[in-house]
């Protein structure tokens, strides 16, 4: 047993905050808010310089070829500086679902960009008054002769203005998973795009596809395979969440804890207060188990071992953490917090659109629990 | 990085548990709400006699010291392994009273108490807790005087575990009314069969005991002080912070689970099964979370080099295996349904009524050993750096 990073870690963690404390300051999050593309160019290109998008691609299609203890390093960063990146969408989703289902052709085609940053991917997954799961996936994709015509609505598309390609998850066929993966140009003729307003400011868009038509050749993987492709990169892709809903709670008490120290009622500073300080030392302990579980589903990953449900527990775990943290660090603040000049609403409300936004947390416990009991029977 | 065990630590685990198993009489395995407990029966102390008889005691003793000068990590498997079975710890002589002797005892006691320790001869109660010092230890007082060569102690401890048992009391009395209070106490080594000692039984609502202990004119002479008079405070602070993870080990919680676990996939309610639910997936879902948590907290105490980060960690541990453990007793009857409150001693008691039980046994996970809010003080302070 050994729960230390290698040096080479250690410096990763170290460039990577000091990069982000030069260049994602609290200005450039604030200005985010609204923005039409949702990331500033020059913090995307610091990122794409360090490696960042291309972390976990592997080295022949131009990627650095490191593990998911790599990127649970840079997504706590990332979540500590609430930097606005479609990196997560990008690198984790999109070039997760390409090097896992992608033809030769197409990863050849799409992984060296994105890891370069030169291009961005999204995915439509998600749809208006459905749910989470499979059965949400409703989008119907029309069988023409050697293809798809899709018509129909996905919503809350990441960074869709800004996107150059888009993989939408589609319904091929009536059973549950008759799910495809389609890859679509956003600024293809019968797409409409609409601007969500978030309770971040983030960019996210409905997309609306009026007779869309995309060849076969466009399709990810095998038919009818979609879902069990997008089940799987997504749940991997929870200890990247995890991770940055972890650095996120961190940033987060760090401000909190700073202004407790300082901020004195009663002739006292309000970090003398139990009541402040328990709840800070709870969010702690949370924080501490979250951070142990998301490197264990990271470490599981990189030596092939099951992971998959230890990255669904390690997200879950997160959001727990993440939000009792902002939660904690938004009330030391008192009324000044509920004010828009101050950081600590940065965090309160991202951590819990983030916590809201991959999966719902009773859906997930149920998925852990049926593996668990299954294995027992 | 990597979160697993080596094979021989693998294979250490795995011998120490059919040794374990095939040592114990029936009846030394206590059932797995608790927290371990002490020799307390013949047959306890017997087996606690076999397993040094098995080399299993002072794993990361020194050598010199009669110890196998082993990796803290094994101590911490064999840990898990007992009370994984429910069977008494190790910790308390070998781990905070030995190590404490290791570092501070002169070569005397040394000497004298290293061996017999090693051998499981003797057994140990701890005297700090008083009726008027419990979270605020260094206020106890308990006094000793100077009388000759020696100290006289009179006054009151309270909650002295194994006293009614014990060959040995290791106690901290105080010597220096004059000096702040937390530099004025001793530590001493007192015969339990003194005839100044009175031992009452306190009777815990776990079915346990404890103990209240008058001590009347109990003399000690110097040679059973141990270290320097007045840093006692400072040795048991030490002590703790190397051998927390003996305090609470995940054995009992990891065996409830799984229980529990295994009641969910078989029980029936209306004559359907209970795993069919929903709400019971869910719960299988957070109860093998919390566990997997609980289990990587005690890693990280285990893991810490630095004490100070070790005292942190632990606390942190001590609140997140305390806290799962009432959550998932308060979870797991309200799963159950009627019958949840039949006792152990029930034999219709869904799970063996081991939830009824657990739901009490929690009480002192969350108080003993430091409460939770003592904690979260040590975490706020030393981990946060907040002035509370
Ligand atoms: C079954 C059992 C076995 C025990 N075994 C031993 C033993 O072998 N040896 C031994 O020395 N002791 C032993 N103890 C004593 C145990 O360590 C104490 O009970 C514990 O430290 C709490 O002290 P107390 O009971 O005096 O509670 P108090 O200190 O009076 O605390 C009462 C409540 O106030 C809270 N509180 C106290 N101070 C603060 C603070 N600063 N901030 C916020 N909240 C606070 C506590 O958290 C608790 O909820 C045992 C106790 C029990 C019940």
């Amino acid at each position: 047993m050994d729960l230390d990073f290698t040096e080479e870690q250690k410096q990763l963690t170290q460039s990577l905050r000091r990069m982000l404390g030069d260049k994602c300051g609290a200005d450039v999050v604030r200005r985010m808010e609204g923005d039409e593309k949702g990331y500033p160019d020059d913090l995307w290109r610091e990122v794409a310089e360090m490696g960042l998008p291309g972390l976990t691609i592997s080295e022949q299609y131009g990627g650095l070829g490191l593990g998911a203890l790599e990127q649970v390093i840079a997504f706590e960063e990332l979540g500590r500086a609430l930097a606005p990146v479609p990196l997560f969408v990008s690198s984790v989703l999109a070039a997760g679902l390409l090097e896992r289902a992608g033809s030769e052709a197409q990863k050849g085609e799409w992984l060296p960009a994105i890891a370069s940053g030169e291009a961005v991917l999204s995915i439509a997954w998600l749809e208006p008054g459905n749910s989470f799961s499979e059965k949400g996936v409703q989008m119907s994709a029309g069988a023409t002769g050697d293809g798809y015509r899709l018509n129909g609505k996905k919503f809350m598309v990441q960074f869709a203005a800004a996107a150059d390609r888009l993989i939408v998850l589609v319904r091929s066929g009536p059973n549950p998973t008759d799910i495809d993966l389609v890859m679509v140009d956003p600024k293809a003729k019968g797409i409409t795009l609409k601007r969500h307003k978030t309770m971040v400011g983030d960019a996210q868009f409905e997309v609306a596809f009026d007779n869309v038509e995309v060849p076969a050749a466009d399709r990810l993987g095998a038919a009818g395979e979609g879902w069990a492709h997008w089940h799987h990169v997504l749940r991997t892709g929870m200890i990247a969440l995890a991770a940055w809903g972890i650095g996120c709670g961190e940033g987060a008490m760090t401000l909190g804890t700073d202004y407790a120290k300082e901020r004195e009622q009663f002739g006292v500073p309000i970090g003398s207060f139990q009541a402040i300080a328990h709840p800070f030392a709870d969010a702690a302990t949370l924080l501490a188990g979250a951070r142990m579980i998301t490197l264990e589903a990271a470490w599981a990953k990189d030596t092939g071992r099951p992971h998959t449900r230890l990255a669904t527990m390690a997200w879950l775990e997160a959001c727990d953490a993440s939000r009792t943290a902002t939660k904690v660090s938004q009330n030391a603040f008192g009324g000044i917090g509920f004010t828009r000049d101050i950081d600590i609403q940065l965090y309160f409300r991202r951590a819990r659109q983030h916590e809201l936004s991959w999966g719902n947390p009773d859906a997930l416990n149920e998925e852990v629990g049926t593996e668990v009991l299954s294995e027992l029977a | 990085m990597d979160f697993d065990f080596s094979e021989e630590e693998h294979a250490f685990r795995k011998k120490a548990g059919e040794y374990i198993a095939k040592i114990a009489k029936p009846g030394v395995a206590y059932k797995p709400t608790f927290n371990s407990g002490y020799a307390d029966t013949p047959d306890r102390k017997q087996f606690m006699k076999d397993l040094a008889k098995g080399g299993y005691l002072g794993l990361s003793w020194p050598e010199e010291y009669g110890g196998k000068g082993m990796d803290p990590v094994y101590d911490y498997l064999l840990t898990e392994e007992l009370a994984y079975q429910g069977m008494p710890g190790s910790g308390k002589g070998v781990g905070i009273i030995g190590k404490t002797l290791l570092r501070r005892g002169s070569k005397e006691q040394q000497e004298r108490f290293l061996p017999q320790i090693l051998n499981a001869e003797i057994d140990w109660a701890i005297g700090y807790s008083e009726p008027d010092a419990g979270s605020d230890l260094g206020s106890l007082k308990l006094k000793a005087v100077r009388d000759g060569d020696g100290w006289r102690l009179n006054g009151q401890k309270r909650f002295s575990s194994s006293a009614h048992f014990a060959e040995w009391y290791f106690l901290m009395a105080r010597t220096h009314p004059d000096r702040p209070k937390h530099k004025g106490i001793t530590l001493f080594m007192v015969e339990m069969d003194h005839p100044g000692i009175q031992v009452n039984p306190m009777w815990t609502i776990d079915g346990h005991r404890t103990n209240e202990v008058f001590l009347d004119d109990v003399w000690v002479p110097d040679s059973q002080v141990v270290g320097e008079p007045g840093q006692a405070f400072y040795y048991v602070a030490e002590a703790l912070d190397f051998e927390r993870h003996v305090l609470f080990p995940l054995g009992p919680i990891q065996r409830l689970s799984e229980i529990f676990l295994e009641w969910l996939n078989t029980a029936t309610i209306d004559g359907e099964p209970v795993r069919d639910r929903p709400e019971a997936k869910r719960l299988a879902g957070k109860i093998a979370r919390g566990l997997e948590v609980c289990r990587l907290q005690g890693l990280s105490v285990l893991a810490a080099d630095d004490p100070k980060v070790a005292t942190i960690r632990s606390s942190m541990n001590k609140i997140a295996m305390s806290e799962f453990g009432r959550a998932l007793a308060d979870e797991a009857l309200e799963m159950m349904g009627p019958g949840a409150w039949l006792s152990d001693s029930d034999p219709d008691a869904p799970a063996g009524g081991l939830y009824a039980r657990a739901q009490i046994a929690v009480v002192i996970w969350i108080i003993g050993a430091g409460s939770n809010e003592i904690q979260r003080n040590i975490i706020a302070r030393r981990g946060l750096g907040l002035p509370v």
